[in-house]
C-alpha cells in the first residue's frame, strides 16, 4: 500500500437532481504507483470525468454524495479541508482538461494563465522568475514564449491544448489527470500532443491517469489500463493483460476491440456494441452490462456485482470466470 | 484601440446634429402655432407678426433648425416660449443637480449590487440567494412615486430625521437618492446574478479552482472579469436613463433636475426648452455609450482585437503561423 502514490478504495459518487439519483461512480478500486501510466477507458458517461474530478477535489458541492476513500501519498484526500487541498490542487496534482476551446480564460493572457499557478504555489518568487519559468513551460510545450502576452482566441485548438497542459505541468506535479486530452483535436495534431505528454512524463517523472475512449492511444502511452462501464470498473490490469486476446477478457472488453476496424481483415461494417450506455439513474441490477452482453446468463440479470476474476495483475468482474461457476 | 476612439468621437458632433434634427422637424409636424400659444386672447396681425420676428418663427423650417443649431453650439439655447426667459439659464444649472443624482445612485448601485448579485450567483438556490431574489424583485415592482411618499411619511414627518425636499446639506440627498436607488437596484442586483451565472459553470472557472486558487479570487477576479461585458452595457444603459429620468423623484423631493423641466416644456409645447432638454439627454446617453465601448475594449481582448486594423493583424498572425508549425 505504502508505495503506492494514488489509492481508491470503494469509492462511490452519487448526483442528485430533482431527487433523481445518477450514480456516477459505484465501488471503484483504483491504484496506482510513482511514474505509472494508466489508461482509463470507457463510453461517454461511465464515469471517468467524475473519478477525475473526484480526486481534483472538484465535484460539485451541491447535490454530489460520496463514499469511499482516496489516498494521495499517505494522505487522504476525501474529507480533506479545502485549505490543505488547495496546496496539492495545481502543485501535486493537476488536471489537463477535455475541451481547451473552454477550458482557458478568454479575458486574460495565456502567460498569465500559467505564471498564476506558479505564482499560487511559489509565493516568494519574484516576478522575473516566474517570467522565466512561464518563458521555460511554454518552451516544453513547443510554444514560443514571446506569445506568452497574446489571449486564447489568438491561438489554435492544438495551441491551446498545449497551453492548457502547460498549466497543469508548471509544478512538476507528482500526479497528472488527463480528461480526454486529445477529443476536441484533430488526428495528427493528436499525435503531437500525445507524443509531447509522453516526452514530459519521462522529463517530470509524473505519474499520469489519462481518461480517453481511444484504445490506439492507451496501447501507445500506458502502463496499465482499466476499463469503465456504467460507474464501475469491469476489467483493469497491466496493458499486456488487457491487449492480449489470448486471454479471458469482460464481455464489454472484447466488444470495444470488436468495434475498432481491423487493419489485416476486410470488413463492410463496423461491430458496435448493440444498445446504448445505459443512463446512470437507471443502471440495470445485476451485472450492468448484462442487457447488452451477448453472453448474458439468468443469473447476470439481478443479484450483487459479480465476483472478481483475479489472475495475478489482471481483475474482470463478470460471472463468466467466477470461481465455482462452471 | 486609440484610433477607434478616436472615430468614435467624431462620430459625436454627427449624431448629435441627426438627432437635433429629428427632434427639431417631427415637433414642427404638430399642428400647434406656437406664436399663436403665445399670443394673448385678443392680437392684431401687426402683433403676431412682431411675436413672430421676436422670435425667429417667421423664417422659414430650415432656417430656423440652421440658426438654433449656430447658437446651440454658443450654449444659447433660445428663448422659452412660456416664461420668455433664456432657455440656457433655466436649464444649464439643472444639469449637475441630474448628473449629481445619477452619480450617485449609480455608484451606490455598482458598490452595492454587483457584490450582492456576485454573491447570490455563488450560493445559488440558497437562503440567501432566494431571499435577495424576492427582496430585488419587490423593489423592482415599487413604483417610485409611492417609496419616496413612504420614505418622507417615515424619515420626514415621523422621525424627522431627514429633510423632506430641498437640496442644501448631504442629508437632504439621502431619500431621493435611496428612492431612486432601490428600483433599479432590484433589477440591477437579478441582472448580475444572471450575467455571473452564465459565467459561473464555465470551464475556465473549473481550470482556475484546478490551480489551487483562493475560492474569493477564483469568482471576483476570474470570473466576474467575464461576467463584466453585460454588467457594464447595463450599468451605462441605467445611467443614461437616471439622467433623464428621474422626474418623479425630482416631484416629490422637490429637486430642481432636468426630468422635470422636459415634462414642463411638453407639457407647455415650449419647443427651445424640449430641444435644448432632448440634446443634453443625448449627450449623457451618447457620453455613457461611448464609455462603455472603450470598456469593454479594455475588458475584452476579442473585442480590442476586432479594432486592431488589417496591417497590424498580420503582424501578429506572422508567428502565430509559425509556432503552429512546431
Amino acid at each position: 500500500m505504502g508505495e503506492n502514490l494514488l489509492e481508491i478504495k470503494d469509492y462511490c459518487v452519487t448526483y442528485t437532481v430533482d431527487k433523481i439519483n445518477s450514480y456516477a461512480v459505484n465501488h471503484i478500486n483504483l491504484s496506482l504507483g510513482k511514474g505509472e501510466t494508466l489508461g482509463l477507458v470507457g463510453e461517454t458517461g461511465a464515469g471517468k470525468t467524475t473519478t477525475a474530478l473526484s480526486i481534483m477535489g472538484l465535484l460539485p458541492k451541491y447535490g454530489v454524495k460520496t463514499s469511499g476513500e482516496i489516498w494521495f501519498d499517505g494522505q487522504q484526500l476525501t474529507g480533506m479541508k479545502e485549505k490543505d487541498y488547495r496546496k496539492i490542487r495545481g502543485k501535486r496534482i493537476s488536471m489537463i482538461f477535455q475541451d481547451p476551446m473552454t477550458a482557458l480564460n478568454p479575458v486574460f493572457r495565456v502567460g498569465d494563465q500559467i505564471a498564476d499557478v506558479i505564482k499560487i504555489h511559489n509565493p516568494k518568487l519574484s516576478h522575473g522568475e516566474v517570467g522565466e519559468k512561464v518563458d521555460e513551460i511554454m518552451k516544453m510545450v513547443g510554444i514560443p514564449p514571446e506569445r506568452k502576452v497574446e489571449y486564447p482566441h489568438q491561438f489554435s485548438g492544438g495551441m491551446r491544448q498545449r497551453i492548457v497542459i502547460a498549466i497543469a505541468i508548471a509544478c512538476n506535479p507528482d500526479l497528472l489527470l488527463a480528461d480526454e486530452p486529445t477529443t476536441a483535436l484533430d488526428v495528427t495534431i493528436q499525435a503531437q500532443v500525445i507524443k509531447m505528454m509522453k516526452n514530459l512524463q519521462k522529463e517530470l517523472n509524473s505519474s499520469v491517469i489519462l481518461i480517453t475512449h481511444d484504445l490506439g492511444i492507451v496501447a501507445n502511452f500506458c502502463d496499465k489500463v482499466a476499463i469503465m462501464y456504467g460507474g464501475e470498473i469491469v476489467e483493469s490490469g497491466t496493458l499486456e493483460d488487457i491487449f492480449d486476446k489470448s486471454l479471458p477478457h469482460h464481455p464489454y472488453t472484447i466488444g470495444l476491440f470488436d468495434s475498432l476496424p481491423n487493419i489485416t481483415e476486410k470488413t463492410d461494417r463496423l461491430k458496435p456494441i448493440k444498445g446504448l450506455t445505459p443512463h446512470p439513474s437507471e443502471l440495470p441490477d445485476g451485472c450492468k452490462f448484462h442487457p447488452r452482453c451477448p453472453q448474458c446468463m439468468d443469473k447476470c440479470k439481478s443479484g450483487d456485482n459479480p465476483e472478481l476474476y483475479i489472475d495475478g495483475t489482471h481483475c474482470i468482474q463478470c460471472h463468466l470466470y467466477s470461481k465455482g461457476d462452471k | 484601440m486609440l484610433k477607434f476612439v478616436i472615430k468614435r468621437i467624431i462620430m459625436v458632433p454627427f449624431l448629435l446634429l441627426a438627432i437635433a434634427a429629428l427632434i427639431f422637424f417631427l415637433l414642427n409636424l404638430s399642428e400647434a402655432d406656437p406664436v399663436l400659444m403665445m399670443m394673448p386672447a385678443e392680437y392684431t396681425q401687426e402683433d403676431y407678426d412682431a411675436m413672430a420676428e421676436r422670435f425667429g418663427l417667421d423664417k422659414p423650417l430650415p432656417e430656423q433648425f440652421v440658426n438654433w443649431v449656430v447658437d446651440a453650439v454658443q450654449l444659447d439655447f433660445g428663448t422659452s416660449y412660456k416664461s420668455k426667459a433664456p432657455v440656457a439659464d433655466e436649464i444649464l444649472f439643472r444639469v449637475p443637480i441630474s448628473l449629481q443624482l445619477a452619480v450617485v445612485t449609480t455608484v451606490i448601485m455598482i458598490v452595492v449590487g454587483v457584490p450582492l448579485g456576485v454573491m447570490c450567483a455563488v450560493k445559488q438556490y440558497s437562503v440567501f440567494d432566494q431571499i435577495v431574489n424576492v427582496l430585488s424583485k419587490f423593489l423592482a415592482a415599487i413604483p417610485g412615486f409611492w417609496l419616496g411618499l413612504m420614505l418622507i411619511l417615515v424619515f420626514s414627518v415621523k422621525l424627522r430625521w431627514l429633510p423632506s425636499h430641498g437640496m442644501e446639506t448631504w442629508k437632504s440627498w439621502v431619500l431621493p437618492v435611496f428612492t431612486f436607488l432601490l428600483p433599479y437596484l432590484g433589477n440591477y442586483v437579478r441582472q448580475v446574478r444572471s450575467a455571473m451565472l452564465d459565467c459561473i459553470r464555465q470551464d475556465y472557472v473549473r481550470t482556475s479552482r484546478a490551480k489551487g486558487k483562493k475560492e474569493w479570487k477564483v469568482v471576483f477576479i476570474d470570473t466576474l472579469k467575464n461576467a463584466l461585458l453585460p454588467i457594464i452595457t447595463l450599468t451605462g444603459g441605467t445611467f443614461a436613463t437616471m439622467i433623464g429620468g428621474a422626474v418623479m423623484i425630482e416631484q416629490v423631493f422637490a429637486f430642481p433636475g432636468i426630468g422635470l423641466k422636459v415634462l414642463e416644456g411638453i407639457n407647455n409645447r415650449d419647443m427651445p426648452v424640449i430641444l435644448a432638454c432632448s440634446i443634453i439627454l443625448a449627450i449623457f446617453t451618447i457620453g455613457a455609450q461611448l464609455i462603455i465601448d472603450i470598456l469593454y475594449g479594455f475588458i475584452d481582448p476579442r473585442v480590442r482585437s476586432t479594432f486592431v486594423s488589417g496591417k497590424k493583424k498580420n503582424k501578429v498572425a506572422k508567428p502565430a503561423a509559425e509556432g503552429g508549425v512546431q
